[in-house]
């Protein structure tokens, strides 16, 4: 985006760092407060965007964030099979949040980059 | 309270409808967006919540925006001298209401830029797909040929009683702005 004002530069710049704490946030918090991974993800997928909004720079690194987004998913899903295939009563509640906390974060990170590919390729590559 | 939210829900869907200017109508969106969110805090689902005002309010806002900036924007910078007065002030209005008339005529968004730059650095520097001049009064027009909306602008102009001057620039095929 050519010409971006000094204004939205500055406050946006001040703004970023906010953005990524409290997309952290709500990804640490997801299985005790409301949120989780999509949202949080969500947030954190903004951050890429603000990111567009004050700088120039179109450098992204869209085949590592595809491969990321892939095997993640594999991921996500390999560990939810394991957990359901484990799960019995001897489990205590410290597995059962360390599980929610994981998934949380790997479905954060996942959503995160899906979001970012979506948005980017839609930016730089689609035209007229 | 939430009768209120629900009310200035449906007060910024139909805005949103309504408005001729599709970039209102985007934020009109948005503001829709937000107060559903804040309607789902209401109806105790902050989950939700916060969903809805992340991709509702903020993604795709910014993606229509983006949108409608690649596709639908028709670009047109006015130049005028320093010493404007009450009738060059006049010109201006006159010519931007012609502008948003013939963008509304074509589905095209207007986006009109008063510089104090000269046409001549416009035209070199800056991706348009319409350079104004006002000189005294007398308006010149830069216009692309190639691009077929010029014809258009020209029927609009001799409409409207403006004394206006066209000088049609020719741009090398297959260059990819915008």
């Amino acid at each position: 985006m050519e010409g971006t004002s000094f204004l939205l530069k500055r406050t946006m710049g001040a703004a970023y760092t906010f953005i990524i704490i409290f997309g952290i946030y709500i990804i640490y918090n997801g299985h005790i407060s409301p949120g989780g991974g999509f949202q949080g993800g969500a947030i954190l997928a903004s951050v890429f965007i603000v990111h567009y909004l004050i700088t120039e720079d179109k450098s992204i690194r869209f085949a590592f964030l595809t491969l990321l987004e892939k095997i993640l998913y594999f991921t996500i899903v390999c560990f939810s099979i394991f957990f359901v295939l484990y799960n019995n009563d001897r489990l205590s509640m410290e597995a059962k949040t360390m599980y929610l906390l994981i998934m949380n974060i790997l479905i954060g990170i996942k959503v995160c980059c899906g979001l970012s590919v979506v948005f980017f390729r839609f930016v730089l590559f689609e035209s007229r | 309270m939430l009768n209120i939210f629900l009310v200035m829900t449906i007060v910024f869907a139909i805005m949103a409808i309504q408005t001729g200017i599709l970039r209102h109508a985007v934020i009109y969106a948005g503001i829709y967006s937000l107060l559903c969110s804040f309607i789902y805090l209401l109806y105790k689902a902050p989950d939700v919540a916060i969903a809805e005002a992340v991709i509702g309010c903020t993604l795709s806002t910014v993606l229509y925006l983006v949108a409608i900036r690649k596709y639908k924007v028709y670009k047109v910078y006015y130049c005028y001298s320093e010493d404007t007065t009450k009738k060059k002030h006049d010109i201006i209005n006159k010519t931007r209401h012609t502008l948003t008339n013939f963008s509304l005529s074509i589905e095209l968004e207007l986006d009109f830029i008063l510089s104090k730059n000269t046409a001549a650095q416009m035209i070199t520097h800056s991706s348009y797909d319409l350079v104004i001049e006002q000189n005294q009064n007398q308006l010149t027009i830069f216009g692309d040929v190639t691009n077929y909306h010029f014809e258009e602008v020209k029927r609009w102009f001799t409409d409207s009683n403006l004394t206006v001057e066209y000088c049609p620039l020719f741009c090398e095929i297959g260059d990819d702005r915008g």
